[in-house]
């Protein structure tokens, strides 16, 4: 291992909000003798630091160590719940010509391009009324997103329809029709480090930001969501992924626990951020939780505890309850009375990965760091043992995303240096 | 069912025009986005109502309202004008051309049905 190697770590993780844990280092070892060989890390972090351009040492780093691994119409279901039409009319509202997208993480274009896709789809005529701007920390990404050529296995699930519309078959992989290419615009940014919407950009009526926040500390996630949210137009929908809820603000889950469509904010005049009701037939776990949920959803944390206390004096065993009990503390800003909730559901139910995950989040709150990864290890330990029979109390959400953002978090926090969390096989 | 036919030159304009007068209104629309394949669709089609934009290149809405009364299929079909230009000695040349009404843009587009059912008189 390459001595000092620690320094280059916290200066990418300034630097780009990505948190290298000590399984990455051997990848971020790597990166170094690759973009200066024969340096220790003190000096190559003495270099990067002078050496910020374009293309310095730094960059290059960020280049070799991002992870950007997407594919078309990954996840769809959150793309799904875009209301295009809807956006039309904020745009129109706002005397604007084109609905103005930004894919804000967008790695190797798949994400932004599948924007376009849809957006063809939604609107009548030849090209739809949409521009969007693509941005990713990668220039390498960036580089393979402007050439708009794929492999196979990166548009597996798009379905032939679409295919034979958007893309052109090339022998050996898929090419992006022109039409669908001038659609995007691919630009070098920054979500960190960089101003939000980048520099020369108006508010965005729509911003896609997935499989983005799970790298970040719990406090940059905040920081960034806020920014985004406020780069977006009066009426405008910020979409996060399932994941990435999970790892935003504390709000960003207040209205989860139902089964809903992805979290989108739209910002009104004066910035007031509503959220979709809540679906009161829909909630797992009775009325009482029904009830609670929509309190919060209102913004009326108060009445949604004393909902969750009558609840819990009905039946003090309900997993469940305490589980939304924790979320909401947790939403409210006390962290330790959700440790203390969340304790409980994992005490009555063992095998709830989301209480162990949110319980991890909790203590992250407190920065007590190494309780933190307990909870965030217990949970990767349930998932990867299977244990996941009970119904998901968010529809959609992909245990594999909760898993991932397990294994952010652990890689983020200074694990025990005798149980390195290995990564996921790609 | 009455059909209207929305000229715009904008490509949005039009999209979210026509989905609140189909979705809100139950009108039939048709769409073009220019005066000239306006005033084509207009002949060919004879729909019951023209929303029309007034600054386009080419032929604008002013231009375009000229063609259509100069046509013996198309003279009695009403026209709104839908425009970002409300002042008053513009809204005063409009009524000059015989149109029907004039809607500001941008335009509230889950009013937009019953702005057009307003001005021209349509009832619900």
């Amino acid at each position: 291992m390459i001595a000092g190697i620690e320094h280059v770590a916290e200066l990418i993780r300034r630097e780009s909000g990505m948190a290298l844990g000590p399984s990455r280092m051997p990848a971020l070892a790597a990166a170094v003798e690759r973009v200066a060989p024969g340096l220790d890390g003190s000096r190559v972090a003495t270099a990067a630091v002078k050496d910020r351009g374009a293309a310095g040492i730094l960059a290059q780093l960020i280049d070799e160590v991002a992870v950007n691994e997407t594919f078309f119409f990954r996840h769809r279901r959150e793309l799904d719940a875009i209301d295009w039409p809807d956006l039309a009319r904020t745009a129109q509202a706002g005397a604007r010509d084109h609905v103005r997208v930004w894919s804000a993480a967008c790695a190797s274009g798949e994400e932004a391009y599948t924007l376009g896709i849809l957006a063809g789809e939604a609107f009548a005529g030849s090209t739809p009324p949409v521009l969007i701007l693509a941005s990713d920390i990668s220039r390498r990404a960036l580089d393979r997103a402007r050439a708009g050529i794929y492999a196979e296995r990166s548009v597996r699930q798009v379905p032939a329809d679409l295919r034979a519309k958007y893309l052109l078959e090339l022998g050996r992989g898929y090419g992006v029709d022109p039409k669908l290419r001038s659609l995007v615009r691919f630009q070098h940014h920054n979500l960190v480090s960089g101003s939000v919407p980048p520099a020369h950009e108006s508010p965005f009526d729509l911003i896609v930001c997935r499989n983005v926040l799970i790298y970040f500390d719990p406090e940059v996630a905040t920081r960034v969501v806020a920014a985004l949210e406020g780069a977006l137009a009066p009426g405008g929908t910020l979409l996060l992924g399932t994941a990435d809820r999970l790892c935003g603000p504390a709000s960003a889950f207040a209205a989860s626990p139902v089964r809903e469509p992805p979290r989108r904010t739209s910002r009104r005049p004066r910035a007031h951020v509503s959220r979709r009701p809540a679906k009161p037939e829909a909630v797992h776990s009775g009325p009482s939780l029904t009830a609670a949920l929509k309190a919060a959803d209102a913004g009326r944390l108060g009445d949604a505890l004393e909902v969750i206390d009558a609840a819990l004096a009905a039946d003090p065993l309900h997993s469940d309850v305490h589980f939304v009990r924790g979320v909401l503390e947790l939403t409210r800003g006390d962290a330790a009375a959700a440790v203390r909730a969340l304790r409980r559901a994992l005490y009555l139910d063992p095998q709830f990965y989301l209480a162990a995950f949110q319980l991890g989040r909790a203590h992250d709150f407190l920065s007590q760091k190494e309780s933190a990864r307990r909870a965030y290890a217990q949970a990767l330990r349930i998932l990867e043992q299977g244990h996941v029979e009970r119904p998901d109390l968010i529809e959609g959400l992909d245990p594999a995303d909760v898993e991932a953002a397990c294994r952010a978090r652990l890689h983020a926090l200074s694990p025990d240096a005798n149980a390195p969390v290995p990564e996921r096989s790609a | 069912m009455r059909r209207v036919l929305v000229v715009d030159d904008s490509l949005l304009i039009r999209e979210v025009a026509r989905m609140s007068l189909e979705s809100d209104g139950g009108f039939v629309v048709a769409t073009a986005e220019s005066g000239a394949q306006g005033l084509a669709a207009a002949v060919a089609d004879r729909p019951d109502a023209i929303l029309l934009d007034v600054v386009m290149p080419e032929m604008d809405g002013p231009a375009t309202v000229q063609a259509l009364r100069a046509h013996g299929e198309t003279r009695g079909i009403p026209v709104v004008l839908v425009t970002g230009r409300d002042q008053e000695e513009d809204r005063r040349a409009f009524t000059e051309l015989g149109v029907a009404g004039v809607i500001s843009k941008p335009f509230d587009a889950a009013a937009l049905a019953a702005q057009v059912r307003d001005v021209l008189g349509w009832g619900t």
